[in-house]
């Protein structure tokens, strides 16, 4: 029985939007607000929960995780292709943790500390799943899951992946030395952090298939039929095209091929050398843009040629960061099909009025 | 008269051996340390940081030319010492408090000893205290910053705040770098210079020692 969420009544028309958007084929608009009212029938604590009196609460521990959620999607405006979405993430880059770099917990974000200092005797990267951080992220799920009763998204989290994830646990540095040094040794961890991947992500996946027949990515606020992620190589803006189709092609290629829907997270003006390379990437339906910081956010005109270029080659987009009154301009400029925008508006009648403007069919 | 070129190239193609073995020889037949450094190994980094910026040279390429200019400089420093030779200047240089990235700052710290600098390195989660520590012990001209994260940025406003305490702003010039930081910022705090990458640190590092 398909039941409408109890947070978002156009969720049909959202879904559709978002498929036909993987297709390349319509305009998907993201937008949230505060809500003018508390959503009522959601058992979201009121005030908002106690702040949490330590880092490892505030990380792993699941009842105020799944409280502090359910406060801030009560107190949210889901419109457009926008849905209440847990966030489940323990920083970015969970796979590291479970592949053994050490963790720091810190306020906002999670660290890692490197775990590979003799790259000649350390093991092969392998997926453990007595993993502590594996365990507690688990948990984090299951309390997520069991809260949701499918009233909101609960998607695959921050895994991070290939020779990103080889960084966390090896250093940055030293792994610019060993692409010099020891490349067959890059290429060989590298593979195993695929297999590692591809592990966790069929293990994660019967979980997080909803009962729509899809799968969301919670930082990335997207999902789509089958199963859906964000992609990236953060660490492609220090390395040459011709590194980057050596060693991180292959990769990036081998984790599409095992999903359905897939976006690049294009991280940075220093990335902007790779474009080329990762709009010819197989499997990859387009790229995620997020402009240094400092440089003007994602739907300024600056970027209209680079919203431009993506779809001329074929790939879908989504434009972060737009504030409310960029977004006509920019669907005018580069044209609405293919284009992920996401805003946010100060009030939720802002929100639904943007919406009605653009043309959406659901909630207005 | 002795080819320079060899000693130039092998900093440029970041030939550590060569850079090594050239420099000896060059030296046994008696070419001035000086000359090496100001004709032949600065000008090949400074070739590197033209390339780095043309988008042809990337941070392995960097890392690799600044290994061998280190090399080679390992051989002539203490005869540079010596000769009562000064360095283009000195700098300090670290992350910030609270933030743990490093790899902006150490390719800064290659350049800028390649560009024929001395190097205080504090590495990581650097307190204001601690920069300013260090520069009161080492006599350094400029203090070099880098931050990664927004919510670690206001550490420099700190630091500078914290030399100005201790009655040493005048003394020092303070330039900063890292992802989220803009010319904008760098006015904002009061800090003398900003660059948005390695290779321009080194130009940046030279007005201020000149000025």
């Amino acid at each position: 029985m398909n039941q409408p969420s109890i947070w978002k009544s156009d969720w049909d028309l959202a879904r559709t939007a978002l498929t036909d958007w993987w297709a390349g084929k319509g305009l998907a608009l993201w937008v949230t607000a505060p809500k003018d009212e508390p959503w009522e029938d959601i058992p979201a604590p009121e005030p908002a929960p106690e702040p949490a009196p330590d880092r490892e609460t505030f990380w792993f521990n699941t009842e105020h995780r799944v409280q502090r959620e359910m406060h801030r999607m009560a107190n949210t405006f889901f419109g457009g292709v926008s849905a209440p979405m847990m966030n489940i993430d323990i920083g970015p880059g969970s796979l590291g943790f479970y592949l053994g770099a050490k963790v720091n917990l810190d306020e906002d974000t999670v660290w890692s500390e490197p775990v590979i200092d003799d790259p000649d005797t350390f093991p092969e990267i392998r997926f453990d799943p007595a993993n502590p951080y594996w365990k507690k992220h688990l948990a984090i799920y299951d309390a997520a899951l069991e809260s949701a009763e499918g009233r909101y998204l609960v998607g695959f989290p921050d895994l991070i992946e290939n020779i990103d994830t080889l960084a966390q646990l090896r250093g940055s540095q030293p792994v610019i030395w060993d692409l010099v040094e020891r490349p067959e040794w890059v290429q060989a961890r590298i593979a195993e952090i695929d297999r590692a991947f591809l592990e966790v992500q069929n293990l994660l996946a019967p979980r997080l298939m909803d009962r729509w027949g899809g799968t969301a990515f919670s930082c990335f606020d997207i999902w789509g039929k089958g199963l859906t992620f964000k992609v990236q190589c953060d660490f492609c803006c220090m390395i040459s095209p011709l590194m980057f189709r050596k060693f991180i092609k292959p990769s990036l290629e081998f984790q599409a091929s095992h999903m359905d829907n897939v976006l690049f997270h294009l991280d940075g003006s220093e990335a902007l050398p790779q474009l080329d390379n990762i709009l010819a990437l197989e499997g990859v339906n387009g790229i995620e843009w997020t402009p240094t910081y400092g440089e003007p956010w994602g739907g300024d005109r600056c970027w209209y040629d680079l919203y431009r270029r993506i779809k001329a080659a074929g790939k879908i987009a989504q434009a972060v960061f737009v504030e409310p009154e960029e977004v006509e301009p920019l669907i005018e400029a580069v044209g609405p099909e293919g284009m992920f925008i996401m805003t946010k508006t100060k009030t939720e009648s802002e929100a639904r009025a943007l919406l009605s403007r653009t043309g959406w069919k659901g909630e207005t | 008269m002795t080819d320079l070129k060899p000693l130039y190239d092998a900093v440029l193609e970041g030939n550590l051996p060569t850079a090594k073995s050239v420099t000896e020889q060059a030296l046994a037949a008696g070419v001035d340390p000086q000359t090496l450094l100001t004709e032949a190994m600065i000008p090949a980094m400074d070739e590197v940081g033209r390339l780095f910026e043309a988008n042809e040279y990337f941070v392995p390429e960097l890392l690799i030319s600044a290994r061998a200019m280190k090399g080679a400089l390992e051989i002539v420093s203490p005869l540079l010492k010596a000769s009562g030779a000064q360095p283009a200047g000195k700098v300090v240089i670290g992350t910030v408090r609270g933030d743990l990235h490093d790899i902006g700052k150490n390719l800064v710290a290659a350049m800028l000893e390649g560009g024929g600098f001395e190097i205080v390195d504090l590495g990581v989660d650097v307190s204001p205290e601690k920069f300013v520590e260090a520069i009161e012990t080492s006599g350094a001209n400029i203090i070099a910053m880098s931050a990664l994260l927004t919510t670690t940025m206001p550490s420099m406003k700190a630091t500078i705040q914290q030399l100005e305490e201790a009655g040493i702003r005048d003394k020092v010039k303070v330039m900063i770098g890292g992802a989220p930081v803009t010319q904008r910022y760098a006015d904002e705090i009061g800090a003398d210079a900003f660059s948005d990458n390695a290779s321009g640190a080194v130009r940046v590092a030279r007005e201020l020692s000149a000025v």
